[in-house]
């Protein structure tokens, strides 16, 4: 699998996080964020490790083959410091606007900046206007030979820094969503023109460069990206991409989160025992394992998905986006709890990683379309989503083995048409695990046969809720929507666990594969939609030691097992 | 309204039925009648945004059973001036 081999090589180059004398170690990462310090040093060691051209497709000479791939490297970074992993991976999303939308020259242009590693910004949001894309009001009006842009845009990533902006601009007065448009605006040649505010103070990401930029400025003509009014729709699908990316930047921080409290677990003891051997703490941790495991799983799955099945990213990146960073904010509170008063200090005996992964990961519920944009957008779905259903097989390009098409962006879609082929193997995956453990011991089978009773009960009961629910209820964003949506999120989760699981078995071996690791990965999305017991303890303890042979692999608790490899091993 | 088995596709549907569908498509979400709909109002008048307005093109896209482009709503606004469309084409 490639992108695992990519993920090895940046792994061994980024070095052990451990070893306090690489720039990629907890205590530099703690250090540069306690002194709210712009990660310079280690932005340089990935320009070395020339990971920026990974984010820039083939045949524009980069070296971007999947968004597998691509997801695979952003996870490895973001375990070290989401910080760093948000600040490189911005330019993901303006340059998908240009290469979703740009002519050849603008392509090349931004192709040629990124390859010589500079990182794209995007000027999205304004301080008046929330997630609404129809609200904003900077604007670009025809003056001269070009534009004229004028207004504020803010909380942007880099917008200070960075010298090529992806601006989201209104060019017809009247808006709506034919009244935006994308410019391609090089600060460089306007330097006149651009006014940046200054760092803005967050509560994680300290270090980060986070600020906004007031223009007035005159662009050429050349500057505007695609069909004048085609800008709403462009973000729309540029955002599917990084959405689905999104679920990488939570993966990285519940990793490192999950290996420091296991740590902790193994050697601190209280009562005469290691805290890893109470059972409550053995259930907390994993609890916290699965749901990784269930997010590592989902996010792969979608991320493959993005080349097979591009039409339906609206939903899928929608889940990911709302799903993946959620339950990675509640593993890490439970972790936070076996971790007990060592989570709130900020001088214990990890060096600060914890904290500042746990308030890191806070950030990625609210870009890219907060968790309340995305379960608004999935709901406006679920209606024509229900009544296309229809089950089917297992989608066979979600096998992890296979070679990804390249991805076609034209095929990038508003609407799924009522299309997800994730859920529709739902039932085929069901029946897959059914048969796969048959001979295993009676706990473990009850125990998976109760969350698969529930969650196909959900399922159906999702689906004549939704089939009851007014129209109207959807168009006005009823609190009932969003919750329907928030269960249609946690049924496609619970397909691509059971796909994954069917298709990419010997990937899995010790992880998903394990009947024990499924009976609490499934019993944790059931637990979603309410309604199912504990599971009994002996699943806890199967399942942790289970968790401790995984670890024993690789030092690792991912889903898959990424050892170090020699570092030539990938170019 | 079942957007699941629309009254058998019309072979080529006129304005007025394509006009009054939408009508009944929109009178169902906001629970109103169909007589009290305006045409000529633009749909985020009554309440559906630029994204919900996506899912009528998908859905028209079913009853005339033909392929739509899924900003027809962005381009075409109002009932009046998306009946017009789709009755020319």
């Amino acid at each position: 699998m490639d992108a695992l081999r990519r993920a090895r090589w940046l792994e061994a180059e980024l070095g052990d996080p451990r070893d306090p004398s690489a720039e990629f170690s907890y205590a530099r990462r703690v250090e540069d964020d306690e002194a709210e310090r712009y990660p310079s040093s280690a932005l340089r060691t990935l320009l070395e490790a020339q990971v920026h051209r990974h984010y820039v497709p083939r045949p524009l000479g980069g070296q971007l083959r999947s968004f597998e791939d691509v997801g695979a490297l952003v996870r490895v970074v973001a375990r070290r410091d989401l910080t760093v992993a948000i600040t490189h991976a911005i330019s993901l999303l303006g340059t998908a606007v240009v290469w979703l939308s740009g002519d050849a020259a603008q392509q090349r242009r931004l192709a040629d900046a990124v390859l010589d590693g500079e990182r794209v910004s995007v000027a999205l949001t304004e301080p008046g206007s929330g997630s609404d894309l129809l609200a904003m009001s900077v604007a670009a009006r025809p003056r001269g030979d070009g534009y004229h842009l004028t207004g504020e845009k803010w909380l942007g990533n880099g917008l200070d820094r960075h010298r090529f902006v992806v601006v989201y601009a209104r060019t017809e007065d009247r808006g709506g969503p034919r009244g935006f448009s994308h410019f391609l605006v090089d600060k460089q040649a306007v330097a006149g023109g651009v006014r940046a505010s200054g760092k803005i103070p967050t509560l994680g990401l300290r270090g980060a460069d986070l600020n906004g930029l007031a223009f007035d400025a005159q662009l050429p003509s050349s500057a505007l990206i695609g069909a004048s009014g085609s800008g709403f729709e462009v973000i729309l699908k540029a955002l599917q991409v990084s959405r689905t990316i999104c679920g990488t930047l939570s993966l990285g921080a519940l990793d490192t989160a999950l290996d420091t409290v296991l740590r902790f677990a193994l050697h601190r003891r209280i009562y005469g025992k290691q805290v890893a051997e109470l059972p409550q703490s053995q259930k907390l941790l994993v609890e916290s394992w699965t749901e990784m495991l269930v997010c590592d799983s989902l996010t792969g799955l979608e991320l493959r998905g993005l080349h097979a099945v591009p039409a339906q990213a609206s939903v899928h990146s929608a889940v990911v986006k709302y799903l993946v960073p959620t339950l990675a904010e509640h593993a890490m509170q439970k972790l936070s709890v076996v971790y007990g008063a060592r989570y709130y200090l900020r001088n214990g005996d990890d060096p600060g990683i914890f904290q500042k992964m746990y308030r890191d990961n806070l950030v990625v519920s609210l870009f890219d379309g907060s968790t309340q944009v995305n379960l608004f957008s999935l709901s406006h779905q679920l209606r024509s989503l229900v009544i296309h259903h229809r089950a089917t097989e297992m989608p066979s390009w979600a096998a992890c083995a296979r070679e990804p098409a390249e991805l076609d962006w034209s095929k990038l879609s508003l609407s799924a048409s009522g299309q997800d082929s994730v859920l529709a193997g739902f039932d085929a995956g069901c029946a897959a695990l059914r048969d796969a453990i048959g001979h295993e011991p009676d706990a473990t089978r009850q125990a998976i046969e109760i969350s698969l009773v529930r969650l196909t009960q959900g399922r159906d009961e999702l689906f004549e809720a939704v089939r009851r629910l007014s129209p109207g209820a959807f168009a006005a964003g009823d609190p009932e929507a969003f919750e329907l949506a928030r269960r249609y999120a946690v049924i496609v989760a619970a397909a691509a666990v059971l796909i994954d699981r069917h298709l990419n078995q010997a990937a899995l071996t010790g992880t998903l594969a394990h009947p024990a690791v499924m009976a609490v990965a499934l019993h944790r999305l059931a637990a979603q939609l309410g309604g199912v017991p504990l599971l009994p303890s002996p699943c806890y303890r199967d399942c942790f030691a289970a968790l401790l042979a995984r670890r024993e692999q690789d030092g690792h608790c991912g889903l898959y097992v990424t050892q170090p490899e020699n570092s030539n091993a990938v170019t | 309204m079942n957007i699941a088995t629309p009254s058998s596709p019309h072979p080529s549907p006129s304005k007025a039925i394509i006009q009054h569908w939408l009508q009944l498509r929109i009178a169902e979400s906001i629970q109103a009648q169909a007589d009290d709909i305006d045409a000529t109002l633009p749909f985020s008048y009554y309440g559906l945004d630029s994204v919900a307005s996506v899912t009528i093109s998908g859905e028209l896209e079913i009853w005339l059973g033909r392929k739509l482009p899924q900003t027809l709503t962005w381009d075409y606004p109002s009932i009046d001036l998306l009946s017009t469309f789709l009755a020319q084409v």
